[in-house]
């Protein structure tokens, strides 16, 4: 792919986070120049792929722009999520790579990213990463890496990757019991509740919860 | 003063205030020993008691020997964010006025969920010392700590115990009189202790604890602190101190509490690494097969149903029947006034001794008569109530020492989370079939206000207690296991729609079931002795008074004659709706202010043959649905508050009344008869 093309869709990302996800479409122009968007090659070819139409004083995103931006979006963030994730790259560093590799991923590649990942639900700097077709199959053709704990079965032991919840209390909860990405548990049983065991201490859990914690299956 | 946004109440106030050297503050995780060391550590002289606005218990005592200092126990806690009701009040308790020393317990095999607590301790710069008890299971796990290694990290005394055999306590004793404050110091990365560093010189010198961890506690999302501190701040510090929170926020996407908790595990992780070395394998306990076997969800049952019906056979049956009877039959007995003749013991003799005192009828009658402070007040609340209070006590001792309680409620819960509760929710209501009332204080034992709400809305409309149980039993056995399996089956049906619809319709949270789970162990006798006593003080002193308060209300409506009147007023529904006889509205009556007279009454109908099967199982359902005793209902004010308490009652009667006819319009319908 160009440089050129990569810039493209480049834009094209910034422009879905600032219309679709921050809300402001249309986007006024100046607006597009402070965040750095005004180049007229790159509007131009954006006009031409119909992602945006350009008047006087805004920047509208289209529908097929806005399609085809949750595309680019969920590409982006599988990618960031792959490289923190299975490639330990530390937080914040993977940015700069996943730009790059964003653009390299097909579809297919992406849907099996996706799936390999357990079809997380946000990127590791917690952007939501819209759901695919393979999300909503709950897909398991290619074997999952990272998963949610409801998938692990009793005896089998997991490490955690990250924790997928915004309520605080739950987070300190878990946290303060030991569970945070990292940790080692151990699966005791599934029914009628969750129960793990993590370093000495034993814990149950509904689903609801469980169903928060993703883990990366490992073999004792 | 400081603390006036946090709750303080003037006892532990006073104790903090006491100038008899520093006081001892008991912290630590649950499930550590603490109380059992609490007990060790402290005299005869112990008060537990309600923390001010909340449904914690929190104990104070004097410790042993010659200088009597106070010693505080505070809930067990997994961290000090004032996230739950129990870290809230320990940490008011820290944050309190007065010199205070901390002994931090510690389940030695759990070292770093402990280490957890003792950094943010090391935070406030509270000396302390940390005890590492509970040194049995760790071996048992063929886990051994480097004691001297960890007190040189922390820089505090680390003393290993075994409370419950008493090892190490007089080295415990001795190092309280030496702690030291922490010197484990979590780095949190560079974004966050720029923003510490940028706080810290804003706040006040003068804290109860070091600025470092009230700087802390402001980025972890402490509000009552920030609340604390807008008081004291000028108005631009605190502009500082909130741009520098916000600022710090935008550098991360997950929450500010969180980092700070993943940072904080970190650190101790590694700490707990380097003083701990697994030395054997651990050798399966059998307390560990048991305990798992306890949760299974196949094998478990059984066993959980052995210990309801053991529960049920001691407080429903010994309790509540066979101590019951002696207290109220042979020791208390009745009067001549309140029920024809004399009999037992108490309240004849009472009745004597006032006849002749006073020469007034009426007063004579207030005390001694039918509805009578003494003859059923006091007679209620101390022959009826409190056996089965007392009993339930030691059996809630022994299941939450042992460590089966949360067991228990892993297998309730699937049950319980269709009516909005979870498993906990299982001791109230099994507490219900032995009394109403005393089940209605046990929903303090649930997390959310939501649910503690649903459970006492379900006890009120469908948990028959003991008393009433025995006479349904009899009368619908008169009938035949159809008429049981129909009453069941409606009574059972209703109380699961109404805490299906209540779970959905009612505002409030649902709770996370996220529950520790102890190793099953021997529970202290001692300690459930002790447990027993004090919460049986408890409850008399927040109970009695309503059983009297009931018996007031009710001598006054029979002295008004309004309680004839109140029948009367009851019967049309009763004729009309549920086609029952008129004197039934009586015993529906009765019923609210006593209600196992309410079903005996009932009983006396069916016997006198004044209601055949049809009858006699609308009337039975009815009572079963309609409304709890006096004594519960003013339970319910006092711990939801009257609207709701009216609430529910508003609710419960229509209801009952609406069930019933409708039940009995379906059995004329279809021409059954039983």
């Amino acid at each position: 792919m160009s440089v050129r093309t990569k810039q493209v869709e480049h834009a094209h990302y910034r422009l879905y986070v600032l219309c679709e996800e921050q809300g402001k479409n249309p986007l006024s122009l100046e607006e597009a120049c402070l965040e750095g968007i005004m180049d007229d090659e790159i509007l131009q070819a954006l006009v031409e792929q119909d992602i945006v139409l350009v008047d006087q004083h805004h920047i509208h995103l289209t529908e097929h722009g806005r399609e085809e931006g949750l595309h680019v979006v969920r590409r982006r963030r599988l990618a960031a999520r792959l490289l923190t994730d299975v490639l330990d790259f530390p937080l914040g560093t993977e940015d700069h790579d996943a730009h790059e590799l964003e653009h390299s991923l097909s579809p297919e590649v992406t849907r099996s990213i996706c799936t390999l990942l357990g079809h997380p639900r946000e990127s590791p700097t917690g952007q939501p990463i819209p759901p695919g077709p393979c999300c909503k199959e709950a897909a398991r053709e290619v074997p999952r890496l990272i998963m949610p704990l409801t998938e692990l079965r009793p005896g089998e032991e997991g490490r955690i990757a990250h924790i997928a919840t915004r309520h605080h209390s739950r987070l300190d909860r878990l946290t303060a019991l030991g569970l945070f990405p990292g940790s080692r548990l151990w699966v005791h049983q599934v029914s009628p509740a969750f129960v793990i065991r993590c370093g000495e201490t034993d814990i149950a859990l509904d689903r609801e919860v469980a169903q928060d914690i993703y883990v990366r299956r490992m073999d004792s | 003063m400081w603390g006036f946004k946090f709750t303080m109440d003037r006892q532990t106030t006073a104790m903090l205030q006491e100038d008899q050297g520093p006081q001892i503050l008991l912290v630590g995780n649950p499930n550590v020993g603490k109380s059992v060391l609490f007990n060790l550590l402290t005299g005869t002289y112990v008060n537990v008691s309600n923390y001010p606005g909340t449904t914690v218990e929190v104990s104070r005592g004097r410790l042993k020997g010659p200088l009597s200092r106070p010693v505080i126990d505070t809930p067990g806690v997994n961290s000090l964010l004032p996230r739950s009701e129990d870290e809230r009040v320990t940490r008011d308790i820290l944050w309190a006025e007065g010199q205070k020393v901390v002994l931090q317990v510690a389940d030695a095999k759990n070292l770093p969920r402990a280490l957890q607590i003792t950094t943010q301790l090391a935070e406030m710069g509270i000396p302390m010392v940390l005890c590492l008890n509970m040194q049995d299971e760790a071996a048992q796990r063929g886990l051994e700590i480097d004691v001297q290694r960890l007190a040189e990290l922390t820089g505090v005394p680390v003393v290993p115990t075994v409370a419950v055999e008493r090892r190490g306590l007089a080295r415990l004793l001795a190092s309280v009189n030496d702690p030291q404050p922490c010197r484990l110091q979590v780095p949190f990365g560079h974004t966050l202790e720029q923003a510490i560093a940028e706080i810290e010189p804003l706040l006040p010198e003068t804290l109860p604890w070091a600025r470092r961890a009230v700087a802390i506690a402001l980025l972890s999302g402490d509000q009552d602190m920030l609340a604390e501190l807008s008081e004291r701040l000028e108005a631009s510090s605190l502009r500082q101190v909130r741009k520098a929170l916000h600022r710090a926020q935008e550098h991360f996407s997950e929450p500010l509490s969180y980092v700070i908790s993943k940072a904080r595990q970190e650190f101790v992780q590694g700490v707990a690494q380097q003083v701990t070395r697994r030395v054997a394998v651990p050798r399966p306990q059998w307390a560990e097969k048991i305990g798992r076997t306890c949760m299974h969800p196949f094998w478990g049952v059984p066993i959980l149903i052995g210990v309801l019906v053991l529960l049920y056979e001691v407080v429903g049956r010994f309790a509540a029947g066979t101590c019951v009877d002696w207290l109220e039959g042979h020791l208390f007995g009745t009067s001549v006034r309140s029920a024809g003749e004399a009999s037992g013991i108490i309240n004849p003799f009472l009745e004597r001794v006032l006849a002749t005192v006073l020469p007034w009828p009426t007063v004579v009658d207030f005390f001694v008569g039918p509805y009578g402070m003494i003859t059923m007040g006091l007679t209620y609340s101390l022959a009826i109530v409190l056996p089965i209070v007392f009993f339930f006590f030691i059996c809630f001792g022994f299941l939450e020492d042992s460590g089966y309680l949360p067991r228990l409620t892993i297998l309730a819960d699937r049950a319980f989370k269709l009516m909005g509760l979870n498993g906990k929710a299982i001791l109230p209501m099994v507490l219900g079939l032995g009394c109403d009332t005393m089940a209605t204080l046990t929903t303090r034992i649930l997390e959310t206000k939501k649910q503690r709400l649903i459970a006492t809305l379900l006890l009120a409309l469908g948990v028959p207690c003991s008393a009433q149980l025995g006479v349904i039993l009899a009368m619908a056995a008169a009938l035949g296991w159809q008429a049981l399996l129909l009453i069941g089956g409606v009574v059972g049906s209703q109380l699961l729609l109404v805490g299906y619809l209540a779970g959905k319709l009612l505002p409030g949270e649902k709770a996370d079931f996220i529950i520790e789970i102890p190793p099953l162990r021997w529970p202290q006798i001692g300690n459930i002795a002790l447990k027993t006593l004090q919460r049986t003080e408890w409850f008399l002193k927040e109970a009695v008074p309503l059983f009297l308060l009931g018996t007031l209300v009710l001598w006054g409506l029979d002295h008004l004659g309004w309680l004839d009147r109140l029948q009367r007023l009851a019967r049309p529904v009763v004729v009309h709706v549920l086609d029952l006889p008129q004197e039934a509205a009586n015993a529906f009556l009765i019923g609210f202010l006593r209600r196992d007279y309410g079903a005996a009454g009932l009983l006396q109908l069916q016997q006198r043959g004044a209601m055949d099967g049809l009858q006699t199982v609308v009337s039975l359902i009815t009572i079963t649905l309609f409304v709890p005793c006096l004594a519960n209902f003013l339970i319910m004010a006092k711990e939801q508050g009257w609207k709701r308490a009216f609430a529910i009652v508003g609710f419960i009667i229509p209801f009952a009344f609406t069930v019933g006819g409708v039940v009995n319009l379906c059995l004329r319908t279809l021409n059954l008869n039983f």
